[in-house]
């Protein structure tokens, strides 16, 4: 099912932020938790699109056998500045990923990437801040933000149109060990542009 | 013939009774009930097949679609989302498809009215009711639920449904229809069947007696002629009887001897003849030789050869063989004869022939056997009537009108034909035309020599007519036995139970006193199962009662020839 390419989707057409289902998502995360301060910003909506998608990146990727060890819970890990706050621990709380608790570890600038399935890099005010240096051909999933202005990841969230989109780079993926499915293949605005 | 063999019996009767059971108009009415449930029911069983096919149908295409939207569902890209729903608008039974995500919230989708979409997404057991059906399922990536899909289908309606049946349910309704029309013609054609049957039977019954009575009719034309004929044999017996009181000349007596000896044999040959004629026989073909079979009937021709009436027989040799009842063969001649004879008041001759006629061009090889006289011919105008029964121009007394309709019936049973040819003033040529048969004649038992006793054996002879007992002893003294002679059964029995010292007993049929030949046999293969016994006597029904029990029979008059024979085969076989 996984190589299915949805009939190719329209981007030009694509609208704006008034899709109900975005606005719903987020008027439950307003009603349901003590909101952040930050959370009445704009801001703070794109923010928790975002948390959302890193978390449902992880269902079209696929781990080699090796780098999922049993039993542990898969790992969120988040390097340099925390964008999300409690959002992302709002959209992790009782999923499971191939069977797996979720958990968000939040490592600073540069703690250890030790059990790290997914590594999500945020800005960064350190001059030798280079998050992705020692990951080095390992299994993990690198995400960032093209507004942190940090490079090299292998999906990079982009605005276009005033809505969260991302781009792949599936080459470095792959050479990683990850396999990302066709059809998150398909909604990113680019694949592997250098 | 008389005993079917018992294997065939329980299953002829099965089948009988089961031809009973299908030939009542019930049954069949019974049947085609059956077969209309069974119609319905298979019509109700395809129905529940072809829904729970459609329901796995329909489980299907919302997995399909779950897995295609995964990624616009889990990535907010509800543009996609759309194109993959609106798709689904080419389907007219869709009625109503939508997406949800993980947290049940709608996300796209659309119904057609009247139906209305759940406004939180849930994943539950499919609905069938009785005009949709509504399946729920989970969209799934990895493990992870993403969210659920809503798909309601409708399904055709009752009456939709059952148009697509109205085909099957028409074939069922006319074959059952055909089989209550069929047990009802079966049952009375079946009626009908039984009637006939009995009416056969006793038509056959009829013909039989027919046939018989057309034999004594035959034979009565005769009578005159045998009690003639008699009367000339005893004369010429009695004659030279006193003849050979006159003359001691050795020669002359020798004659004398000799022409009453001639005399006898054929007062035998013909009372013989007469007998056989008259036996009530069963119709039963059998392959015969024409030629010989016609010159067998030499006595009772003879008896039309008064008043100037000579008969030449004209038979080759070398005639095909026919397959016929012997015995209605010799009533159909004599019957063609006995008119010739009638139309020649002042005398002539009548040719019997016969010729094989081969068949060409398709035709069967025939053989022709052609009755021909000088007579006064048949008038033209009453040719074709003269093989109905009972047709006759002949005088209160003197015809029947019953011998040429035996004719017909004989040669159209025979699958020959008859011909007629005549000209008035001249005479008539009627002929038999009987189908060539490839079958071998059976031949008649050519006369045995006389067999010679081959040890001295001593018989009882059991028989009240002294003259007869005194030949049959000395026939017997002569083949070479002792013999000792008992006056009836009762006495047989009683010189038996003294001493049994015999090989075999002879003994006449009816005799005076308790037991008659029949009983003396009995109670001797009783008594002394190994003792042999023969019984001597003429026609009669009391001799085929003892044929059928197996008992040995030497009819009267017989031969030292026949006798010597049978005591032989017994004694040392
Ligand atoms: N050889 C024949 N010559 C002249 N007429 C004949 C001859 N054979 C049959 N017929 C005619 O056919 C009629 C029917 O014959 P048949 O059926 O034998 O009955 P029946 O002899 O008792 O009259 C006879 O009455 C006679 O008129
Ligand atoms: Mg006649």
């Amino acid at each position: 099912m996984d190589d299915v390419r949805p009939p190719s989707p329209a981007r030009t057409l694509r609208r704006t932020l008034t899709a109900p289902v975005v606005l719903c998502c987020v008027l439950a995360l307003l009603m349901s938790q003590d909101a952040p301060a930050t959370a009445q910003q704009p801001a703070s909506l794109e923010q928790a699109v975002k948390a959302s998608f890193l978390f449902k990146f992880a269902p079209f990727v696929s781990w080699p056998a090796a780098a999922q060890p049993q039993g542990g819970p898969f790992n969120i890990c988040l390097r340099g500045e925390d964008p999300f706050g409690a959002t992302l621990d709002e959209v992790v709380r009782g999923q499971r990923i191939s069977g797996r608790s979720v958990s968000v570890r939040r490592l600073g600038d540069n703690g250890n990437l030790g059990g790290c399935q997914m590594l999500f890099a945020g800005r960064s005010t350190a001059t030798s801040y280079a998050p992705f240096a020692e990951i080095d051909g390992q299994p993990i999933l690198t995400v960032s933000d093209q507004k942190s202005g940090v490079d090299g990841a292998m999906i990079q969230f982009v605005m276009q149109n005033g809505r969260v989109r991302f781009q792949i780079d599936s080459t470095a993926a792959r050479a990683n060990g990850l396999t990302i499915s066709s059809k998150l293949l398909g909604m990113a605005v680019s694949v592997d542009r250098r | 013939m008389t005993a079917e063999s018992p294997s065939r019996l329980p299953l002829s009767r099965l089948r009988d009774w089961l031809t009973s059971l299908v030939a009542t108009p019930i049954t069949a009415g019974i049947i085609a009930c059956l077969l209309l449930g069974a119609g319905a029911a298979f019509a109700f069983q395809i129905d529940r097949i072809s829904r729970d096919e459609k329901l796995q149908q329909t489980t299907v295409q919302a997995q399909v679609l779950a897995s295609g939207i995964a990624a616009p569902l889990a990535f907010d890209d509800s543009a996609t989302l759309q194109e993959y729903l609106g798709a689904l608008h080419a389907d007219p039974q869709i009625l109503a498809v939508a997406a949800y995500d993980a947290q049940g919230g709608f996300v796209g989708g659309y119904a057609v009215a009247p139906a209305k979409l759940p406004r939180k997404g849930q994943i539950g057991e499919p609905v069938i009711s009785a005009r949709e059906l509504t399946v729920t399922v989970p969209v799934v990536q990895g493990d992870t639920q993403l969210g659920s899909v809503y798909l309601r289908v409708g399904l055709d309606s009752w009456s939709r449904r059952a148009t697509r049946y109205v085909g099957i349910a028409a074939i069922v309704m006319m074959a059952a229809l055909l089989i209550v029309v069929l047990g009802a013609s079966y049952a009375s054609l079946h009626e009908a069947h039984n009637q006939l049957q009995q009416e056969t039977a006793s038509r056959m019954q009829a013909e039989e007696a027919l046939r018989q009575s057309q034999k004594m009719e035959a034979l009565g034309q005769l009578t005159g002629g045998v009690a003639h004929d008699f009367n000339n044999l005893l004369m010429v017996a009695s004659g030279a009887l006193d003849l050979m009181d006159r003359t001691d000349d050795p020669t002359k007596l020798e004659r004398l001897k000799a022409g009453i000896r001639h005399a006898v044999d054929r007062g035998a040959k013909l009372t013989q003849q007469l007998l056989t004629f008259s036996r009530r026989s069963p119709l039963k073909p059998e392959v015969i030789d024409l030629g010989h079979r016609i010159r067998g009937m030499d006595a009772l021709l003879d008896r039309l050869q008064t008043d100037g009436i000579q008969i030449e027989l004209d038979l080759p040799a070398g005639l095909w063989p026919v397959e016929v009842d012997p015995s209605e063969l010799e009533v159909a001649i004599l019957n063609i004869a006995i008119n010739a004879r009638d139309a020649m008041p002042g005398g002539g001759t009548i040719v019997i022939s016969a010729v094989n006629q081969s068949g060409n061009e398709g035709a069967d090889d025939m053989v022709r056997v052609a009755i021909s006289d000088s007579g006064t011919g048949i008038a033209p105008e009453i040719l074709n009537r003269i093989f109905e029964p009972f047709y006759t121009t002949k005088g209160v007394g003197h015809g029947t009108g019953l011998g040429l309709s035996q004719v017909y019936g004989f040669a159209r049973a025979s699958g020959g034909d008859v011909e007629v040819r005549s000209e008035v003033g001249k005479g008539t040529l009627i002929s038999l035309l009987l189908p060539r048969s490839h079958g071998e004649p059976e031949r008649a038992a050519v006369m045995p020599a006389v067999v010679q006793a081959s040890a001295r054996r001593r018989i009882l002879l059991v028989e009240d007519d002294n003259t007869v007992a005194g030949m049959v002893g000395d026939m017997l003294s002569a083949i070479g036995y002792d013999h000792e002679r008992a006056v009836s059964g009762d006495a047989a029995m009683r010189r038996l139970e003294r001493n049994p010292d015999f090989s075999m007993v002879l003994s006449d049929m009816i005799m005076p006193g308790q037991l008659s030949g029949i009983d003396l046999v009995r109670q001797i293969s009783q008594r002394w199962p190994t003792m042999p016994a023969i019984l001597m006597t003429g026609y009669s029904e009391a001799a085929s009662t003892a044929r059928n029990e197996g008992i040995r029979l030497v009819t009267k008059p017989f031969t030292i020839q026949t006798l010597s024979a049978q005591i032989d085969s017994i004694l040392v076989h």
